[in-house]
Protein backbone atom coordinates (compact mmCIF):
# COMPACT_ATOMS: atom_id res chain seq x y z
CA UNK A 1 0.00 0.00 0.00
CA UNK A 2 1.35 3.34 -1.02
CA UNK A 3 0.26 6.60 -0.96
CA UNK A 4 1.34 9.76 -2.62
CA UNK A 5 -0.20 13.33 -0.90
CA UNK A 6 0.31 16.37 -2.04
CA UNK A 7 0.33 19.23 0.94
CA UNK A 8 -0.16 23.15 0.17
CA UNK A 9 1.73 23.41 -2.91
CA UNK A 10 3.07 26.44 -4.29
CA UNK A 11 5.15 26.07 -7.52
CA UNK A 12 6.59 28.61 -9.44
CA UNK A 13 8.55 28.69 -13.02
CA UNK A 14 10.30 32.05 -14.16
CA UNK A 15 8.92 33.85 -11.05
CA UNK A 16 5.24 32.48 -12.55
CA UNK A 17 3.15 31.15 -9.68
CA UNK A 18 1.59 27.75 -11.69
CA UNK A 19 0.43 25.43 -8.74
CA UNK A 20 -1.53 27.68 -5.71
CA UNK A 21 -1.65 25.92 -2.84
CA UNK A 22 -2.54 22.30 -4.42
CA UNK A 23 -3.50 19.13 -2.32
CA UNK A 24 -3.80 15.91 -3.34
CA UNK A 25 -3.60 12.37 -1.76
CA UNK A 26 -3.89 9.38 -4.26
CA UNK A 27 -3.62 5.92 -2.35
CA UNK A 28 -2.58 2.11 -4.11
CA UNK A 29 -5.86 0.80 -6.14
CA UNK A 30 -7.18 4.28 -6.44
CA UNK A 31 -7.57 5.93 -10.16
CA UNK A 32 -7.52 9.89 -10.26
CA UNK A 33 -8.57 11.98 -12.91
CA UNK A 34 -7.55 15.51 -13.42
CA UNK A 35 -8.95 17.92 -16.14
CA UNK A 36 -8.62 21.32 -17.09
CA UNK A 37 -8.57 23.78 -19.29
CA UNK A 38 -5.74 24.85 -20.94
CA UNK A 39 -2.57 26.13 -19.42
CA UNK A 40 -4.07 25.40 -15.71
CA UNK A 41 -0.52 23.79 -14.40
CA UNK A 42 -1.58 19.90 -15.20
CA UNK A 43 1.52 18.51 -16.61
CA UNK A 44 3.19 21.07 -14.35
CA UNK A 45 2.01 19.34 -11.55
CA UNK A 46 2.94 15.79 -13.49
CA UNK A 47 6.56 17.12 -13.60
CA UNK A 48 6.67 18.35 -9.87
CA UNK A 49 6.06 15.08 -8.65
CA UNK A 50 8.83 13.82 -10.82
CA UNK A 51 11.16 16.49 -9.62
CA UNK A 52 11.41 18.77 -12.87
CA UNK A 53 14.33 21.09 -11.53
CA UNK A 54 13.07 23.71 -13.59
CA UNK A 55 10.19 24.39 -11.30
CA UNK A 56 10.49 26.00 -7.80
CA UNK A 57 8.73 24.64 -5.15
CA UNK A 58 7.82 27.86 -3.13
CA UNK A 59 5.78 26.13 -0.12
CA UNK A 60 4.67 22.44 0.27
CA UNK A 61 5.41 19.25 0.42
CA UNK A 62 5.14 16.12 -1.71
CA UNK A 63 4.61 13.25 0.88
CA UNK A 64 5.46 9.62 -0.82
CA UNK A 65 4.85 7.20 2.06
CA UNK A 66 4.45 10.06 4.43
CA UNK A 67 7.89 10.75 3.69
CA UNK A 68 8.22 13.89 2.03
CA UNK A 69 10.62 13.92 -1.30
CA UNK A 70 10.96 17.29 -2.57
CA UNK A 71 15.08 16.62 -2.22
CA UNK A 72 14.97 13.70 -3.96
CA UNK A 73 16.37 13.32 -7.59
CA UNK A 74 14.14 12.68 -10.74
CA UNK A 75 15.80 8.95 -10.48
CA UNK A 76 15.46 8.60 -6.68
CA UNK A 77 11.57 9.18 -7.12
CA UNK A 78 11.42 6.96 -9.74
CA UNK A 79 13.37 4.49 -7.91
CA UNK A 80 10.57 4.90 -5.36
CA UNK A 81 7.68 3.79 -8.05
CA UNK A 82 7.03 6.67 -9.34
CA UNK A 83 6.60 6.63 -13.02
CA UNK A 84 5.47 9.73 -15.29
CA UNK A 85 4.20 8.63 -18.88
CA UNK A 86 4.77 11.47 -20.61
CA UNK A 87 2.92 14.03 -22.93
CA UNK A 88 5.46 14.72 -25.73
CA UNK A 89 7.89 11.60 -24.96
CA UNK A 90 11.52 12.73 -26.29
CA UNK A 91 13.25 11.46 -29.45
CA UNK A 92 16.84 10.14 -28.17
CA UNK A 93 19.45 9.76 -31.05
CA UNK A 94 21.59 7.05 -30.76
CA UNK A 95 20.16 5.25 -27.64
CA UNK A 96 18.16 2.41 -28.98
CA UNK A 97 15.15 1.38 -26.65
CA UNK A 98 16.85 -2.01 -25.40
CA UNK A 99 19.83 -0.41 -24.14
CA UNK A 100 18.01 2.28 -22.80
CA UNK A 101 14.92 -0.20 -20.52
CA UNK A 102 18.05 -2.59 -19.82
CA UNK A 103 19.51 0.33 -18.30
CA UNK A 104 16.47 1.60 -16.24
CA UNK A 105 16.00 -2.24 -15.25
CA UNK A 106 19.07 -3.30 -13.83
CA UNK A 107 19.42 0.64 -12.14
CA UNK A 108 16.47 -0.96 -10.14
CA UNK A 109 17.26 -4.63 -9.70
CA UNK A 110 21.18 -4.02 -9.40
CA UNK A 111 22.47 -8.11 -9.53
CA UNK A 112 19.25 -9.63 -9.40
CA UNK A 113 18.52 -8.04 -12.99
CA UNK A 114 18.55 -11.24 -15.52
CA UNK A 115 18.33 -10.76 -19.07
CA UNK A 116 16.57 -13.42 -20.67
CA UNK A 117 13.37 -12.63 -18.54
CA UNK A 118 13.65 -9.36 -19.12
CA UNK A 119 13.77 -10.45 -23.05
CA UNK A 120 10.80 -12.81 -22.55
CA UNK A 121 9.04 -9.92 -20.24
CA UNK A 122 9.58 -7.36 -23.03
CA UNK A 123 8.11 -9.57 -26.28
CA UNK A 124 5.48 -10.17 -24.45
CA UNK A 125 4.41 -6.80 -24.13
CA UNK A 126 5.39 -5.48 -27.49
CA UNK A 127 2.93 -8.12 -28.71
CA UNK A 128 0.27 -7.34 -26.50
CA UNK A 129 0.68 -3.73 -27.22
CA UNK A 130 0.95 -4.49 -30.90
CA UNK A 131 4.30 -2.56 -31.59
CA UNK A 132 6.94 -3.12 -34.13
CA UNK A 133 9.19 -5.93 -32.65
CA UNK A 134 12.04 -3.57 -34.63
CA UNK A 135 11.52 -0.98 -32.56
CA UNK A 136 13.38 -1.86 -29.82
CA UNK A 137 16.61 -2.16 -31.73
CA UNK A 138 16.05 1.52 -32.83
CA UNK A 139 16.87 5.08 -30.79
CA UNK A 140 14.30 5.86 -28.28
CA UNK A 141 11.32 6.98 -29.89
CA UNK A 142 13.24 8.36 -32.85
CA UNK A 143 10.96 8.69 -35.86
CA UNK A 144 7.82 7.13 -33.89
CA UNK A 145 4.67 8.29 -34.99
CA UNK A 146 2.77 9.49 -32.16
CA UNK A 147 0.70 6.34 -30.95
CA UNK A 148 4.07 4.43 -30.95
CA UNK A 149 5.49 7.16 -28.52
CA UNK A 150 2.84 6.75 -26.52
CA UNK A 151 2.87 2.70 -26.66
CA UNK A 152 6.41 2.86 -25.72
CA UNK A 153 5.47 4.94 -22.43
CA UNK A 154 2.86 2.38 -21.55
CA UNK A 155 5.85 -0.52 -22.67
CA UNK A 156 8.21 1.07 -20.41
CA UNK A 157 5.55 1.19 -17.43
CA UNK A 158 4.70 -2.31 -17.58
CA UNK A 159 8.56 -3.23 -18.00
CA UNK A 160 9.25 -1.00 -14.75
CA UNK A 161 6.46 -1.99 -12.32
CA UNK A 162 5.49 1.20 -10.70
CA UNK A 163 3.30 1.28 -7.80
CA UNK A 164 2.07 5.17 -9.07
CA UNK A 165 1.39 5.77 -12.31
CA UNK A 166 0.84 9.28 -14.04
CA UNK A 167 -0.09 9.89 -17.27
CA UNK A 168 -0.35 13.04 -18.85
CA UNK A 169 -2.32 13.62 -21.82
CA UNK A 170 -1.29 9.67 -22.48
CA UNK A 171 -4.48 9.78 -25.68
CA UNK A 172 -3.05 13.15 -27.38
CA UNK A 173 -1.92 12.12 -30.72
CA UNK A 174 -3.51 8.70 -30.47
CA UNK A 175 -5.92 7.46 -33.06
CA UNK A 176 -9.07 5.33 -32.25
CA UNK A 177 -7.52 1.67 -32.17
CA UNK A 178 -4.06 2.65 -30.17
CA UNK A 179 -6.29 4.34 -27.82
CA UNK A 180 -8.41 1.06 -26.97
CA UNK A 181 -5.06 -0.70 -26.44
CA UNK A 182 -3.43 1.93 -24.58
CA UNK A 183 -6.54 2.15 -22.67
CA UNK A 184 -6.91 -1.46 -21.79
CA UNK A 185 -3.22 -1.71 -21.37
CA UNK A 186 -3.37 0.95 -18.77
CA UNK A 187 -6.17 -0.97 -17.05
CA UNK A 188 -5.10 -4.36 -17.14
CA UNK A 189 -1.85 -3.31 -15.43
CA UNK A 190 -3.85 -1.39 -12.49
CA UNK A 191 -5.11 -4.80 -11.98
CA UNK A 192 -2.64 -7.19 -11.54
CA UNK A 193 -0.51 -4.91 -9.89
CA UNK A 194 -2.94 -2.52 -7.78
CA UNK A 195 -0.81 0.80 -8.50
CA UNK A 196 -2.34 4.13 -7.97
CA UNK A 197 -3.44 6.25 -11.46
CA UNK A 198 -3.03 9.69 -11.74
CA UNK A 199 -4.69 10.79 -15.31
CA UNK A 200 -4.44 13.95 -16.35
CA UNK A 201 -6.59 14.56 -19.88
CA UNK A 202 -8.74 17.23 -21.71
CA UNK A 203 -11.24 14.31 -23.28
CA UNK A 204 -13.76 12.09 -21.81
CA UNK A 205 -12.83 9.44 -24.76
CA UNK A 206 -9.87 7.89 -22.39
CA UNK A 207 -11.96 7.58 -19.38
CA UNK A 208 -13.97 5.40 -21.40
CA UNK A 209 -11.60 3.12 -20.84
CA UNK A 210 -10.18 3.69 -17.39
CA UNK A 211 -12.76 4.56 -15.41
CA UNK A 212 -11.35 7.26 -12.43
CA UNK A 213 -12.74 6.56 -9.06
CA UNK A 214 -12.40 10.46 -8.42
CA UNK A 215 -12.15 13.40 -11.06
CA UNK A 216 -10.58 16.70 -10.48
CA UNK A 217 -11.24 19.38 -11.90
CA UNK A 218 -8.36 22.23 -11.96
CA UNK A 219 -8.40 25.95 -12.60
CA UNK A 220 -5.51 29.06 -12.55
CA UNK A 221 -3.14 26.05 -10.52
CA UNK A 222 -5.61 24.27 -7.95
CA UNK A 223 -8.45 22.14 -7.58
CA UNK A 224 -11.69 23.95 -7.73
CA UNK A 225 -14.09 20.85 -8.03
CA UNK A 226 -13.78 16.47 -7.21
CA UNK A 227 -16.65 14.41 -7.54
CA UNK A 228 -16.80 10.80 -9.25
CA UNK A 229 -17.23 9.61 -12.78
CA UNK A 230 -20.22 11.87 -12.85
CA UNK A 231 -18.47 14.95 -13.11
CA UNK A 232 -16.96 13.82 -16.24
CA UNK A 233 -20.62 14.08 -17.94
CA UNK A 234 -21.09 17.57 -16.03
CA UNK A 235 -18.13 18.77 -18.14
CA UNK A 236 -18.86 17.41 -21.47
CA UNK A 237 -22.41 19.32 -21.07
CA UNK A 238 -21.39 22.29 -18.98
CA UNK A 239 -17.79 23.16 -20.25
CA UNK A 240 -15.07 23.89 -17.63
CA UNK A 241 -16.17 27.50 -17.46
CA UNK A 242 -18.80 27.46 -15.11
CA UNK A 243 -17.64 24.52 -13.00
CA UNK A 244 -16.06 25.15 -9.83
CA UNK A 245 -14.55 28.58 -8.38
CA UNK A 246 -11.23 29.35 -9.61
CA UNK A 247 -10.30 31.80 -6.99
CA UNK A 248 -9.17 34.19 -8.92
CA UNK B 1 42.34 -7.52 -40.80
CA UNK B 2 46.35 -6.32 -40.46
CA UNK B 3 47.25 -5.15 -37.35
CA UNK B 4 49.68 -2.33 -36.87
CA UNK B 5 50.40 -1.90 -33.12
CA UNK B 6 53.10 0.65 -31.48
CA UNK B 7 54.34 0.09 -27.96
CA UNK B 8 57.43 1.51 -26.71
CA UNK B 9 58.35 3.51 -29.45
CA UNK B 10 58.17 0.26 -31.93
CA UNK B 11 56.01 -0.99 -34.29
CA UNK B 12 54.63 -4.50 -34.14
CA UNK B 13 53.17 -5.02 -37.72
CA UNK B 14 51.02 -8.07 -38.29
CA UNK B 15 49.91 -7.77 -41.85
CA UNK B 16 49.08 -10.33 -44.84
CA UNK B 17 50.98 -10.07 -48.19
CA UNK B 18 49.12 -7.68 -50.50
CA UNK B 19 49.75 -5.23 -47.67
CA UNK B 20 53.20 -3.04 -48.30
CA UNK B 21 54.20 -1.44 -45.30
CA UNK B 22 57.34 0.66 -44.57
CA UNK B 23 58.34 1.64 -40.90
CA UNK B 24 61.24 4.21 -40.39
CA UNK B 25 61.48 4.27 -36.33
CA UNK B 26 62.41 7.13 -34.31
CA UNK B 27 66.19 7.82 -33.86
CA UNK B 28 67.87 9.73 -31.71
CA UNK B 29 67.62 12.89 -33.53
CA UNK B 30 64.14 12.58 -34.92
CA UNK B 31 61.55 11.42 -32.83
CA UNK B 32 59.19 10.71 -35.52
CA UNK B 33 58.00 7.23 -36.54
CA UNK B 34 56.80 7.20 -39.67
CA UNK B 35 54.25 4.39 -41.83
CA UNK B 36 53.61 4.06 -45.82
CA UNK B 37 51.21 1.60 -46.32
CA UNK B 38 50.27 0.39 -49.55
CA UNK B 39 47.07 -1.42 -49.97
CA UNK B 40 47.48 -3.90 -53.56
CA UNK B 41 43.90 -5.25 -52.79
CA UNK B 42 40.72 -4.61 -50.02
CA UNK B 43 42.06 -4.67 -46.97
CA UNK B 44 40.73 -4.18 -43.25
CA UNK B 45 43.82 -2.40 -41.32
CA UNK B 46 43.69 -1.00 -37.74
CA UNK B 47 46.12 0.68 -36.07
CA UNK B 48 46.31 1.32 -32.01
CA UNK B 49 48.83 2.76 -29.32
CA UNK B 50 48.76 3.40 -25.69
CA UNK B 51 52.87 5.29 -26.27
CA UNK B 52 52.26 7.80 -23.38
CA UNK B 53 54.02 10.56 -26.39
CA UNK B 54 53.58 10.09 -29.83
CA UNK B 55 54.63 11.48 -32.92
CA UNK B 56 54.01 9.69 -36.34
CA UNK B 57 53.33 10.25 -39.78
CA UNK B 58 50.96 7.96 -41.74
CA UNK B 59 51.10 7.47 -45.32
CA UNK B 60 48.26 5.63 -46.94
CA UNK B 61 47.95 4.84 -50.46
CA UNK B 62 45.16 3.28 -52.14
CA UNK B 63 45.05 1.67 -55.57
CA UNK B 64 42.80 2.06 -58.00
CA UNK B 65 39.44 -0.28 -57.90
CA UNK B 66 40.28 -0.92 -54.10
CA UNK B 67 38.57 -0.65 -50.78
CA UNK B 68 39.82 -0.18 -47.55
CA UNK B 69 38.83 0.24 -43.82
CA UNK B 70 41.11 1.72 -41.62
CA UNK B 71 40.10 1.70 -38.26
CA UNK B 72 42.40 3.41 -35.42
CA UNK B 73 42.27 3.75 -31.77
CA UNK B 74 44.86 5.91 -29.75
CA UNK B 75 44.83 5.60 -26.14
CA UNK B 76 47.77 8.18 -25.30
CA UNK B 77 48.50 11.31 -23.22
CA UNK B 78 50.17 13.58 -25.97
CA UNK B 79 50.09 12.83 -29.53
CA UNK B 80 50.89 14.74 -32.98
CA UNK B 81 50.02 13.31 -35.91
CA UNK B 82 50.25 13.73 -39.17
CA UNK B 83 47.96 11.30 -42.27
CA UNK B 84 48.45 11.48 -45.55
CA UNK B 85 45.44 9.46 -47.57
CA UNK B 86 45.94 9.35 -51.57
CA UNK B 87 42.88 7.74 -53.63
CA UNK B 88 43.61 6.69 -56.96
CA UNK B 89 40.63 5.62 -59.34
CA UNK B 90 37.04 4.00 -58.48
CA UNK B 91 39.19 3.71 -55.03
CA UNK B 92 37.47 3.41 -51.59
CA UNK B 93 38.89 4.77 -48.31
CA UNK B 94 36.41 4.31 -45.07
CA UNK B 95 38.21 6.13 -41.60
CA UNK B 96 37.42 5.22 -38.31
CA UNK B 97 38.87 6.94 -35.56
CA UNK B 98 38.71 7.17 -32.26
CA UNK B 99 40.57 8.83 -29.72
CA UNK B 100 40.82 8.92 -25.50
CA UNK B 101 43.93 11.34 -25.33
CA UNK B 102 44.74 14.15 -23.59
CA UNK B 103 46.89 16.55 -26.08
CA UNK B 104 46.25 15.93 -29.67
CA UNK B 105 47.86 17.71 -32.33
CA UNK B 106 46.31 16.07 -36.21
CA UNK B 107 46.49 17.05 -39.59
CA UNK B 108 45.03 15.07 -42.39
CA UNK B 109 45.62 15.61 -45.89
CA UNK B 110 43.23 13.34 -47.97
CA UNK B 111 44.63 13.96 -51.77
CA UNK B 112 41.52 12.16 -53.78
CA UNK B 113 43.25 11.48 -56.81
CA UNK B 114 41.14 9.48 -58.67
CA UNK B 115 38.33 9.53 -60.93
CA UNK B 116 35.24 8.35 -58.35
CA UNK B 117 37.53 8.44 -55.35
CA UNK B 118 35.21 7.96 -52.33
CA UNK B 119 35.55 8.77 -48.60
CA UNK B 120 33.64 8.31 -45.78
CA UNK B 121 35.43 9.51 -42.40
CA UNK B 122 34.74 9.41 -39.19
CA UNK B 123 36.25 10.63 -35.92
CA UNK B 124 34.94 10.34 -32.79
CA UNK B 125 36.82 11.41 -29.41
CA UNK B 126 37.18 12.09 -25.68
CA UNK B 127 38.64 15.08 -24.77
CA UNK B 128 40.24 16.02 -21.74
CA UNK B 129 43.00 18.79 -22.68
CA UNK B 130 43.48 20.49 -25.96
CA UNK B 131 42.99 19.05 -28.75
CA UNK B 132 43.25 19.93 -32.47
CA UNK B 133 41.58 18.44 -35.72
CA UNK B 134 42.97 19.64 -38.96
CA UNK B 135 41.42 17.95 -42.39
CA UNK B 136 41.79 18.97 -45.59
CA UNK B 137 40.59 16.96 -48.67
CA UNK B 138 41.47 17.73 -51.78
CA UNK B 139 39.04 16.67 -54.44
CA UNK B 140 41.22 16.43 -57.68
CA UNK B 141 39.67 14.61 -59.83
CA UNK B 142 35.85 14.40 -61.04
CA UNK B 143 33.04 12.04 -59.20
CA UNK B 144 34.69 12.19 -56.02
CA UNK B 145 32.82 11.95 -52.85
CA UNK B 146 33.72 13.33 -49.22
CA UNK B 147 31.59 12.44 -46.27
CA UNK B 148 33.19 13.59 -42.86
CA UNK B 149 32.02 13.23 -39.37
CA UNK B 150 33.72 14.74 -36.33
CA UNK B 151 32.79 14.36 -33.14
CA UNK B 152 33.95 14.95 -29.77
CA UNK B 153 33.10 14.86 -26.04
CA UNK B 154 35.21 17.88 -23.82
CA UNK B 155 35.49 15.93 -19.88
CA UNK B 156 37.83 17.68 -17.56
CA UNK B 157 39.98 20.44 -19.42
CA UNK B 158 39.31 19.50 -22.44
CA UNK B 159 38.67 21.31 -25.50
CA UNK B 160 38.21 21.13 -29.37
CA UNK B 161 39.10 22.42 -32.03
CA UNK B 162 38.40 20.93 -35.71
CA UNK B 163 39.13 22.68 -38.93
CA UNK B 164 37.68 20.84 -41.77
CA UNK B 165 38.44 22.01 -45.11
CA UNK B 166 36.95 21.14 -48.92
CA UNK B 167 38.99 21.95 -51.62
CA UNK B 168 37.38 21.71 -55.60
CA UNK B 169 38.89 23.54 -58.24
CA UNK B 170 37.25 25.18 -61.71
CA UNK B 171 36.66 22.51 -63.78
CA UNK B 172 36.47 19.61 -61.69
CA UNK B 173 33.00 18.43 -61.81
CA UNK B 174 30.55 16.18 -59.78
CA UNK B 175 32.04 16.27 -56.95
CA UNK B 176 30.08 15.47 -53.59
CA UNK B 177 31.10 17.32 -50.43
CA UNK B 178 29.76 16.94 -46.82
CA UNK B 179 30.79 17.67 -43.23
CA UNK B 180 29.06 17.38 -39.99
CA UNK B 181 31.19 18.49 -37.09
CA UNK B 182 29.32 17.97 -33.48
CA UNK B 183 30.81 18.61 -30.01
CA UNK B 184 29.49 18.03 -26.80
CA UNK B 185 31.04 20.11 -24.11
CA UNK B 186 30.92 18.80 -20.24
CA UNK B 187 32.59 21.46 -18.86
CA UNK B 188 32.45 25.38 -19.98
CA UNK B 189 35.77 25.53 -22.29
CA UNK B 190 36.37 27.28 -25.45
CA UNK B 191 36.01 25.08 -28.28
CA UNK B 192 35.83 26.30 -32.63
CA UNK B 193 34.32 24.66 -35.37
CA UNK B 194 35.68 25.62 -38.53
CA UNK B 195 34.07 24.18 -41.81
CA UNK B 196 35.35 25.68 -45.10
CA UNK B 197 33.96 24.92 -48.19
CA UNK B 198 36.38 26.21 -51.10
CA UNK B 199 35.01 25.20 -53.93
CA UNK B 200 35.47 26.71 -57.46
CA UNK B 201 33.19 25.02 -59.75
CA UNK B 202 29.66 25.18 -60.22
CA UNK B 203 28.72 21.58 -60.70
CA UNK B 204 29.51 20.47 -57.29
CA UNK B 205 27.38 18.89 -54.31
CA UNK B 206 28.42 20.32 -51.06
CA UNK B 207 26.92 20.55 -47.27
CA UNK B 208 27.92 20.83 -43.95
CA UNK B 209 26.51 21.38 -39.98
CA UNK B 210 28.47 22.23 -37.15
CA UNK B 211 27.31 22.10 -33.21
CA UNK B 212 28.99 23.14 -30.26
CA UNK B 213 26.69 22.62 -27.14
CA UNK B 214 25.85 20.47 -24.16
CA UNK B 215 23.41 17.74 -23.66
CA UNK B 216 19.77 18.71 -22.81
CA UNK B 217 17.83 19.02 -19.73
CA UNK B 218 14.76 17.17 -21.15
CA UNK B 219 16.62 14.15 -22.20
CA UNK B 220 18.43 13.87 -18.80
CA UNK B 221 15.05 14.54 -17.09
CA UNK B 222 13.30 11.61 -19.43
CA UNK B 223 16.40 9.11 -18.65
CA UNK B 224 15.91 9.43 -14.69
CA UNK B 225 12.51 9.89 -14.58
CA UNK B 226 13.30 5.78 -15.43
CA UNK B 227 15.09 5.20 -12.34
CA UNK B 228 18.31 5.62 -14.30
CA UNK B 229 20.85 7.57 -12.30
CA UNK B 230 22.56 10.61 -13.90
CA UNK B 231 26.07 9.27 -14.47
CA UNK B 232 24.40 6.23 -16.19
CA UNK B 233 22.19 8.62 -17.85
CA UNK B 234 25.10 9.84 -19.38
CA UNK B 235 26.78 7.16 -20.32
CA UNK B 236 24.09 6.26 -22.60
CA UNK B 237 23.99 9.11 -24.12
CA UNK B 238 27.61 9.78 -25.09
CA UNK B 239 27.45 6.01 -26.24
CA UNK B 240 24.75 7.13 -28.29
CA UNK B 241 26.40 10.19 -29.43
CA UNK B 242 29.95 8.87 -30.35
CA UNK B 243 28.94 5.19 -31.36
CA UNK B 244 27.09 4.37 -34.17
CA UNK B 245 27.43 0.82 -33.80
CA UNK B 246 28.15 -1.31 -31.23
CA UNK B 247 31.67 -1.48 -30.17
CA UNK B 248 33.12 -3.14 -27.10
CA UNK B 249 36.46 -1.65 -26.52
CA UNK B 250 35.27 1.91 -27.39
CA UNK B 251 32.27 0.79 -24.84
CA UNK B 252 34.83 0.01 -21.84
CA UNK B 253 36.65 3.02 -22.86
CA UNK B 254 33.04 5.21 -21.95
CA UNK B 255 32.24 2.91 -19.06
CA UNK B 256 35.87 4.72 -17.27
CA UNK B 257 34.32 7.87 -17.49
CA UNK B 258 30.65 7.43 -17.22
CA UNK B 259 29.28 4.28 -15.13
Amino acid sequence: MHTLKIKDLTVEIENKVILKSFNLTIKSGEIHAIMGPNGTGKSTLSRVIMGDSNYVIKKGTIYFDDKPINDLTVDQRAQLGIFLGMQMPLEIDGVTNADFLRSAISNKEGNNFKLMSFIKELNEKIEKLNIDKEMIHRSVNKGFSGGERKKNEILQMYMLKPNTVILDEIDSGLDVDSLKIVGENVMDYYKESNCSVLLITHYQRLLNYIKPDYVHIMKNGKIVKSGTFDLVKQIEDEGYENLGDSNE
Amino acid sequence: MNKIIIKKGTVDLNVGNDLKVNVEEKTELFDVIKIEITSLKNNEISITSEEENLKLDVVINIKKNTKIKFKQLFQNDKIKIQYKFNLEENSKLIVDKFYDCNNIKELNIVNMNGYNSNLEYKLKTISKEKQKFDLVIYHNNKNTISNVSNKSVNINKGSTTFNTTGIVYNGITGCILSQRNRIINMNNKKNSINPNLLIDEYDTEANHSALIGKFSEEELFYLMSRGIKKETAYNLLIKGFLLEEKDKTVEKIIDKYWR
